[in-house]
C-alpha cells in the first residue's frame, strides 16, 4: 500500500515539475525564435521577404485583439482575414474582441506576462503614449515605408511619439451629433447654426415631449469629447490644446475656461437628456435615440453609424451635424482623429506575418471594404466614390474640418473625463473643473 | 525512523499545494510589496525605478484616495449593519413554521447565487433615469423629474450599497437561520414558561446564543466590504466624478488607466492591511468563542 502511495506521490511531483519545466522550455524556445526573428527583421524589406517565405511553412496563428465589435468593424477585419488567408493558407488569424472596459486590463496582463497578442488595437490619447514608451510595441516608422499605403501626413503626425510611429492607422473618425430627420421635419425644426439656436431647439423638443441630445457620460470619454468640441470653437488657432498638453501653457488659459463655460451653458439650457452620468456611451444613450425618445445623440461617427442604422432598421431617417459654433455664421467644426489603430507586439512570435496582415487591412481592397462600411480610410482612396451614402459624404465633409480630440497627458485626460461628469451632473463649477486640470497637469 | 518517513510523505503530499501557494500567493504579495517602492507602468520589468516612499506620500496626500477610503468605510458600515439586521430578522421570519416561508427562504437566497456583475447591470437598468423605478415614481406622481440614483454624486454610493444589501441579505439570513436551528427548543420553551415575552426571548436568549454566528457574519461582511469592486464598477465605474469610488475601483483606475503600478500597489496594500486586521480580530474572537 505504502509503495503505491509513494508511486502516486512520485508521479504527482514529477508531473508538477514537468509542467514547470515544460513552461520554462517553451519560453526558452520562444525567446530563441524571437531573438532570431528580431535579428532577421531589421529592415522592412527583409520582413516582406520573410513573410513570403512563411507561405510554405508550418501552420501559424496570429492573435489579433480589438475592442471594436460595435458597428461594422468586425466585417472589415473579417474581409482582410479572408483575403489574407487566401494568400497564406497556413496562417490563421485568431480574432478576439474584448469589451473596452476589460481590454486594457487584459492587454496589460498579457504584455507584462510575455503573452502579448501579435496585433493589438491601441487606444488614442494617453494610453497610446504609454504603449509607445512601454517597450511593448514595435516601432513602425520604417515598416510603414514599405508596402503600406502613404498615410495622411496629419495622421502620421498625430501618432508620432518620441520621433517614432508606433501603430498602423486603419481609419479616421469624426464625432458629430446624430439627429432624427423625421422628428425635425415633423416639428418644423432645422439644424441649429449656433449654440443658442441649439438651446432654443432643445426647448421646442421638450415641448413636444422629446429629449434633446442623448449622451452617456458613465463611460467618461464622451464627456471629455464635449469639452474638446467646445475648444475647437473657443480656440481659433487650434493649437492651444496641444500646447497645454505639452505643458507650454496652462489649462487655465481663457480658451479652456470659455470652453467649459459653453458646455455648462448647454447643460443648463436643457440641451441634454437627463441622467447622462448613469448612461453608457452607446447602450443607454443610443437606445434613447433609437427608441425616438431623444431627437439627437452624441457622439456619433463612423465607429457607430453601422450599429445605429441596424437598430433603427428604417424606422426613421437620421443624419449628422457637428456641435454648432458659438455664433451663428461661424464655420461648424467637428472633432475627430484616428479611429482604429493597431500595434504589433515587439516580442511577438510572428511579427512578419502580423505586419503582412496589417498590410491587407490597409491596402486598396481593405480601403474599399472600409468605404463600403462607411469608414474613412487613413490614406487616400482612389476607388469609386459615386455610390457613397449621404451619411458617408457628410462624414467625409466633416473630416476635412476636423479638429483634434486628443490629449496625451493621461492624468489630465482622466481629470477631464471625471470632471465632465461633475459638470454634466451640475455638481462641479466650471472654475473647479479648470482647477482640477491644472492640478492634474502638475502631476 | 517511521516518524521521519511519515513526515517526508506528508511533506510530499503537501508539496503541490505549497508550490501553488508560493507561486500564486506568496510571490505576488512580495512583488506587490516591492512595487510599493517603485515607479512602474506595468509593461516592461526593465523599466522599474526605485522611488523610496514616494508612492506612500502620494497615496496619503491624494484627495481621491481619501474620498475612496471614506466611501469604502461608508460601504462597510452600511452593508454590515443592514445585512446583519435584515439577515437576522429574515432568519427569524423563515424560522416560523407558517405557509410561504419556504418560498421566502429560496427567493431571498436566490440573488446570492447570481454574479455581482449581473446584479449590477440589472439594478443599473432599473435605476437609471428612464428605468422602471423612475417610471413608477413618476406614474404615482411622487416625482416629476427622474431621480438620478446612479448619476448623482450624493446618491450613487448609497444606491450601490442598496443593491449589495439586496444581493447578500439572503446569505446572512441563511447563516443566522442555521444558527437559530442549533438553539435547543427546550431552552426557548423554558424561557417562555418562565414568563419571557417574544422580545425577551430574542434579546435575552437567541441573540446571546447566536453571538459566535453574529461575530463571524459581521467579520465576513466587513472583509467583503473592504474588497468590494465588481458591483461598484458595473453600476457607476466609481463616478460621477469619483463620488462612488471605493479603494478597489481607485486601485483599478490607477493601475490600468493611469498605469501607475506603484501607487496602485500601495492601495492594494492598504486593502490587505484592513482585511488582515479584520481577519485577525475574527480569529481572536473565534478562538475565544469556540
Amino acid at each position: 500500500m505504502k509503495k503505491v502511495l509513494v508511486l502516486i506521490l512520485a508521479l504527482i511531483i514529477v508531473g508538477t515539475f514537468g509542467i514547470f519545466i515544460g513552461c520554462k522550455s517553451t519560453t526558452t524556445t520562444t525567446t530563441a525564435v524571437e531573438t532570431t526573428a528580431a535579428a532577421e527583421t531589421t529592415t522592412a524589406a527583409e520582413t516582406t521577404a520573410a513573410a513570403e517565405t512563411t507561405t510554405a511553412a508550418e501552420p501559424i496563428t496570429i492573435e489579433f485583439w480589438s475592442w471594436n465589435n460595435e458597428g461594422a468593424y468586425p466585417k472589415v477585419h473579417e474581409d482582410a482575414e479572408k483575403r489574407f488567408m487566401a494568400k497564406y493558407p497556413n496562417v490563421t488569424i485568431k480574432r478576439e474582441y474584448i469589451s473596452y472596459a476589460d481590454y486594457l486590463v487584459k492587454l496589460k496582463a498579457a504584455l507584462s506576462g510575455g503573452q502579448a497578442p501579435d496585433i493589438f488595437q491601441t487606444p488614442w490619447a494617453g494610453e497610446y503614449t504609454d504603449f509607445a514608451r512601454s517597450g511593448a510595441a514595435e516601432p513602425m516608422t520604417d515598416y510603414l515605408k514599405k508596402d503600406f499605403p502613404a498615410f495622411f501626413e496629419n495622421v502620421m503626425k498625430a501618432i508620432t511619439v518620441d520621433g517614432q510611429v508606433w501603430a498602423v492607422p486603419l481609419d479616421l473618425n469624426t464625432l458629430q451629433i446624430a439627429y432624427n430627420v423625421n422628428k425635425f421635419k415633423e416639428l418644423g425644426l432645422e439644424v441649429p447654426k449656433s449654440q443658442d439656436e441649439l438651446i432654443t431647439l432643445a426647448g421646442k423638443l421638450k415641448d413636444a415631449g422629446l429629449f434633446g441630445i442623448a449622451q452617456g457620460t458613465k463611460d467618461l470619454w464622451t464627456g471629455a469629447d464635449t469639452f474638446f468640441a467646445e475648444i475647437a470653437y473657443t480656440d481659433p488657432t487650434h493649437t492651444k490644446m496641444a500646447e497645454a498638453d505639452e505643458g507650454k501653457i496652462g489649462w487655465d488659459d481663457p480658451v479652456f475656461v470659455d470652453a467649459i463655460k459653453a458646455v455648462d451653458k448647454l447643460i443648463k439650457g436643457g440641451v441634454y437628456a437627463p441622467g447622462a452620468n448613469s448612461m453608457d456611451a452607446f447602450v443607454g444613450a443610443e437606445d434613447l435615440f433609437v427608441q425616438q425618445k431623444s431627437a439627437m445623440f452624441y457622439p456619433v461617427g463612423n465607429f457607430v453609424t453601422g450599429g445605429i442604422t441596424e437598430k433603427v432598421a428604417g424606422a426613421f431617417e437620421y443624419d449628422l451635424f457637428p456641435l454648432p459654433p458659438l455664433k451663428a455664421g461661424d464655420q461648424a467644426l467637428s472633432t475627430g482623429g484616428v479611429a482604429e489603430m493597431f500595434c504589433v507586439s515587439k516580442n511577438g512570435k510572428n511579427k512578419e506575418m502580423a505586419l503582412e496582415f496589417l498590410r491587407f487591412l490597409t491596402n486598396d481592397d481593405g480601403k474599399a471594404i472600409l468605404v463600403a462600411n462607411d469608414f474613412i480610410p487613413s490614406s487616400d482612396y482612389k476607388g469609386d466614390m459615386s455610390k457613397l451614402s449621404p451619411l458617408y459624404k457628410n462624414m467625409l465633409d466633416a473630416q476635412s474640418k476636423t479638429q483634434s480630440r486628443v490629449i496625451y497627458n493621461t492624468k489630465v485626460y482622466q481629470a477631464a473625463m471625471s470632471g465632465m461628469q461633475g459638470i454634466f451632473g451640475q455638481e462641479l463649477k466650471p472654475e473647479d473643473f479648470i482647477k482640477s486640470l491644472v492640478e492634474a497637469a502638475k502631476g | 525512523m517511521l516518524n521521519k518517513r511519515l513526515q517526508r510523505i506528508g511533506f510530499c503530499f503537501s508539496l503541490p499545494t505549497i508550490l501553488f501557494f508560493v507561486c500564486f500567493i506568496s510571490i505576488p504579495i512580495i512583488f506587490t510589496l516591492f512595487l510599493t517602492f517603485v515607479s512602474w507602468q506595468g509593461y516592461d520589468l526593465a523599466q522599474i525605478k526605485l522611488v523610496g516612499i514616494k508612492n506612500f506620500i502620494d497615496v496619503f496626500t491624494d484627495k481621491i484616495m481619501l474620498k475612496s477610503f471614506i466611501n469604502t468605510l461608508i460601504f462597510v458600515i452600511f452593508t454590515t449593519f443592514f445585512l446583519n439586521v435584515l439577515g437576522f430578522f429574515g432568519a427569524m421570519v423563515i424560522d416560523q413554521k407558517i405557509p410561504g416561508t419556504k418560498f421566502l427562504k429560496n427567493a431571498v437566497f436566490l440573488p446570492v447565487l447570481l454574479s455581482p456583475i449581473i446584479i449590477g447591470i440589472m439594478w443599473s437598468r432599473m435605476l437609471d433615469a428612464f428605468g422602471i423605478l423612475n417610471k413608477f415614481l413618476q406614474a404615482i406622481h411622487l416625482t416629476e423629474l427622474p431621480i438620478l440614483f446612479l448619476g448623482s454624486s450624493k446618491l450613487a454610493i448609497y444606491t450601490v450599497i442598496a443593491a449589495t444589501i439586496w444581493q447578500f441579505a439572503g446569505y446572512d439570513m441563511l447563516l443566522y437561520y442555521a444558527g437559530i436551528q442549533g438553539i435547543p427548543g427546550e431552552l426557548l420553551e423554558a424561557a417562555r414558561i418562565d414568563g419571557a415575552n417574544e422580545k425577551g426571548v430574542i434579546f435575552k436568549i437567541i441573540i446571546p446564543v447566536l453571538s459566535p454566528v453574529i461575530t463571524i457574519t459581521l467579520l465576513l461582511n466587513i472583509i467583503g466590504g473592504f474588497k468590494v469592486f465588481d458591483i461598484v464598477y458595473v453600476m457607476t465605474k466609481g463616478g460621477p466624478n469619483h463620488s462612488s469610488d471605493v479603494l478597489a475601483t481607485y486601485l483599478f483606475q490607477q493601475a490600468f488607466r493611469l498605469n501607475n503600478m506603484g501607487f496602485a500597489s500601495v492601495i492594494a496594500f492598504c486593502i490587505v492591511i484592513l482585511s488582515l486586521i479584520a481577519a485577525i480580530v475574527r480569529l481572536n474572537i473565534t478562538k475565544e468563542n469556540f
